[in-house]
């Protein structure tokens, strides 16, 4: 009795930690979304984001970069986290950490470079980075998540069972079937994770596409700072706990397939 | 922090017997003030300013000591209050933009003795009853000092609910500047489409050629949204128009009757600054529409990314600036070309400035006292402080934008760096360095070729400036001798030319509901529309998701089904075998 007590008093620092700097603020942004400035409740921030066309608009448009930008991601990142796991092709782990080591620096000087260099890519074809901000925004978005991506996929993809996908092989599939019903659900939990990854924060980054669309294309995360930074603080938190809603649905929907994939503790991330 | 304020004292007192024995120093009386003071608890000054807005500590020769000559403003503003027998602890903290300031002020969270916000701001803080006055004849450096062209601007914003000139007893000015157009003419997209220097120095002198396919993509404006209404309302207002069943004169026509000498000055300035000042409903649309268009033109929005861009040379050819921002990216452009001087592929940047015919906006930051200031009689002493034209001096040269000082300590420090008379042994202007050299009229400067540049010079009366504030020098020392290659260059985006003077406005602050309505308009500029396609394909992309889920739901469900009845099926079968079996061996 004694023993678990004790165990449990261990918990406590965290339970505080998590009250301190994540229960509170939330509860802050609820307070303010639904008060006026001088502290009454109402429902004006509702209300003013759900009549405004151009909110809405911004939203829909981070929405649809941010799906783009995950299918992009697991495009591209899916066949490179599988080859990047087998031993054949890849003896050395140095490949991998030459993928993830753009992470380790400050992406606002990464994006920064890439500005530079897109503006000279462009040049050659005779445009700017300003004639093509959806187009540098994406390059940058996927540029930016990819190492994300790759993480999450590469671990899975260690741990695949090469004995399912060659008794599937021998059973008679195509290698399209193998892929779709042996080595797609096994990486199931990764892709998922590589998904959550990439998706919520591309929706609230705002850096990115500000410095790579040259200021043109607003995403919410522009919208929320853009509110913030107009003393519109209520507005601003209603958006903010928009998006915490968002990615809560978007973690519930994920969370079947998360499960189905098997071990869920494959995936680090 | 509080560590280093508890060794001054005693350096302060090692310094002092230092003094003492090598028989300097001052007198025994002074000593005793100063060390009490230095041993007595500091008294804080809370100052609240822009970030990279004063001059202050460096440590020019890096041996991790601030020598004498490397103390910064406030350094040397602690001292002197040390002396006078107040030991003063100056907390200074930055802001980055005026909005995140003034929220901050309203909610309390933090206490300030001193704010340096802009023009617009002062005029809402008095209005929200944010600031109080300063004491008169609290501050006498300021008021020997001020430029009298910039206190009068000052005093022509107006507040609700207060009289005339009201600003100029809440705020003392700090520093001041116009927005106009900073632009490249060797910038490579420039040179490909054949515009030459001078046609485009003709076409930007109109803002509405900002909206020229000409220049499409060459443009960058500002992220910021008073700053690019500014632009955008200099266009819809060119031309005369009408509102509310008036008819008013554009800024076109305003300027073509105050050419014919139709207004005066006074009423020039006064029309412009009421057109600039519009902002009911029906403008802010049609500004909308403008800046919408103008966004389609632009190659894109920044906010300070902008000076370094176009002392780089890249991007974009023309930059809507202020013309603090527009100095430093020259001064950065040309360290750039010296330190690439010689190099074959190099091509230098020579940017220049300039004030659109129709008027621009004007602007100043000025201190200003929070209601709930501790110590209001050090704040005004600090402000004092600044405003001494030796000070003044000190900061425009670290920070590079225009103190509203004017007086001896700056006119010497401006004729220092531009006039070509000056003579650095002496420190005095020498009328025998024009000998060989051409006067020309300023607008001829731009019809010379590149070696009468060389030998030409040009006259500019700043008198505006300094009227009323210098000593040793008259005013016409005001009037400077320029190299013909300085012309549209730092010092002429520094002080404008007196001629521009009455076209420029200062921009008044909308009222809290006009803002609201700007911001709408200006996320509505910022929104990206898709065409209208798109939407139908996402519509239809969504409806198919659905209907996918609906039908993998309702498959996985009839699959959910079957294998039950298989199921039941099986028992079925199982239980009916059973009977046979029992049948049988009953029957046996």
């Amino acid at each position: 009795m004694k023993y678990k007590t004790f165990r449990q008093g261990l918990a406590l620092p965290f339970a505080l930690f998590l009250l301190l700097f994540v229960v509170i603020p939330i509860l802050f942004i609820v307070y303010y979304a639904f008060t006026d400035a001088d502290g009454f409740f109402t429902l004006d921030a509702f209300k003013s984001f759900f009549t405004s066309t151009v909110k809405l608009n911004v939203l829909l448009i981070s929405l649809l970069i941010g799906v783009f930008n995950t299918v992009l991601c697991l495009l591209i990142g899916f066949p490179l986290a599988y080859l990047l796991a087998n031993p054949k092709i890849n003896r050395n782990y140095m490949l991998v950490m030459l993928f993830i080591m753009p992470m380790w620096i400050n992406f606002v000087l990464r994006t920064g470079a890439l500005r530079d260099l897109l503006s000279v890519v462009l040049g050659w074809m005779g445009t700017t980075t300003g004639e093509h901000p959806l187009l540098c925004t994406m390059i940058g978005m996927v540029l930016n998540y990819l190492p994300f991506t790759i993480l999450p996929l590469y671990s899975t993809m260690l741990k695949l069972d090469k004995s399912q996908i060659e008794a599937a092989q021998d059973l008679g599939c195509n290698p399209f079937h193998t892929f779709t019903r042996a080595i797609i659900p096994q990486a199931m939990p990764g892709i998922v994770s590589a998904a959550m990854m990439v998706f919520m924060p591309t929706i609230s980054s705002y850096v990115i596409s500000d410095t790579l669309s040259e200021g043109k294309i607003m995403l919410f995360g522009n919208s929320i700072y853009l509110s913030f930074s107009n003393s519109d603080w209520n507005g601003g938190s209603f958006m903010s706990l928009l998006m915490l809603i968002i990615i809560f649905i978007v973690m519930l929907a994920t969370r079947k397939f998360q499960g189905n994939g098997g071990e869920r503790k494959l995936s680090a991330w | 922090m509080k560590r280093k304020m508890r060794l001054i004292p005693l350096f302060y007192a090692l310094f002092l017997i230092g003094g003492d024995c090598l028989g300097i120093g001052e007198t025994a009386d002074n000593h005793a003030r100063i060390l009490k003071a230095a041993s007595s608890d500091p008294v804080p000054l809370n100052v609240y300013n822009w970030e990279d807005y004063i001059q202050d500590d460096e440590d020019l020769n890096g041996d991790n000591v601030i020598q004498d000559d490397e103390k910064g403003l406030i350094t040397l503003f602690e001292e002197k209050m040390l002396e006078e027998g107040i030991n003063v602890q100056v907390n200074y903290s930055a802001f980055d933009t005026n909005e995140t300031m003034l929220a901050e002020m309203k909610t309390g969270k933090a206490h300030y003795d001193l704010v340096c916000p802009s023009d617009y701001v002062i005029q809402k803080m008095i209005a929200d009853d944010l600031i109080q006055p300063f004491d008169e004849g609290s501050t006498p450096n300021y008021d020997r000092y001020v430029s009298p062209f910039v206190k009068e601007k000052i005093g022509e914003i107006e507040v609700e609910g207060h009289e005339k000139g009201v600003v100029n007893d809440y705020a003392r000015g700090y520093m001041w500047g116009t927005l106009g157009l900073l632009y490249n003419p060797g910038f490579s997209g420039v040179l490909e489409r054949g515009i030459s220097e001078d046609a485009m120095r003709q076409d930007l002198s109109d803002w509405t050629n900002l909206w020229d396919k000409k220049y499409k993509n060459l443009l960058a404006i500002k992220d910021s949204m008073r700053d690019t209404y500014a632009v955008g309302i200099m266009k819809t207002y060119d031309q005369d128009f009408e509102l509310d069943g008036e008819s008013h004169e554009g800024f076109s026509t305003l300027k073509r009757k105050y050419e014919e000498g139709l207004y005066d000055d006074e009423e020039y300035n006064a029309k412009v600054s009421e057109i600039f000042n519009l902002h009911d409903d029906d403008t802010l649309a049609r500004v909308g529409r403008d800046l919408q268009a103008l966004k389609e033109n632009a190659f894109g929005f920044e906010v300070d990314s902008g000076k370094v861009d176009m002392a780089r040379g890249m991007y974009f050819a023309i930059n809507v600036a202020w013309s603090g921002d527009a100095a430093y990216a020259m001064d950065m452009a040309d360290e750039n070309n010296e330190a690439h001087e010689g190099e074959n592929s190099f091509t230098p940047t020579i940017l220049k400035y300039l004030l659109p015919d129709t008027g621009a906006n004007i602007w100043f930051d000025g201190w200003v006292i929070p209601k709930d200031a501790q110590h209001k009689d050090l704040a005004q002493k600090f402000v004092d402080f600044l405003s001494m034209p030796e000070n003044a001096a000190v900061n425009m040269n670290y920070i590079g934008y225009t103190p509203v000082i004017a007086g001896d300590d700056i006119l010497d420090l401006v004729l220092s760096w531009y006039d070509i008379r000056y003579n650095e042994d002496t420190g005095l202007v020498d009328p025998s360095y024009l000998e060989g050299l051409t006067e020309v009229a300023p607008e001829a400067v731009y019809g010379l070729s590149d070696e009468e540049i060389e030998n030409s010079y040009y006259r500019k009366d700043i008198a505006y400036f300094f009227d009323g504030t210098l000593e040793s020098f008259s005013l016409e020392d005001a009037v400077f001798c320029l190299s013909a290659s300085e012309k549209d260059r730092q010092f002429d985006t520094q002080y404008p030319d007196s001629s521009v003077l009455p076209g420029l406005a200062v921009m008044a602050d909308f009222g809290p509901q006009q803002n609201a309505a700007l911001l709408m308009m200006w996320e509505n500029v910022k929104n990206t529309n898709l065409p209208l396609w798109a939407y139908i394909l996402i519509l239809l992309a969504a409806l198919a998701l659905i209907a996918l889920a609906v039908a993998l739901k309702i498959r996985r469900k009839q699959v959910l089904r079957r294998r039950k009845e298989r199921k039941e099926g099986r028992l079925h079968k199982d239980e009916r075998s059973k009977a046979l079996l029992a049948l049988l061996t009953e029957g046996l």
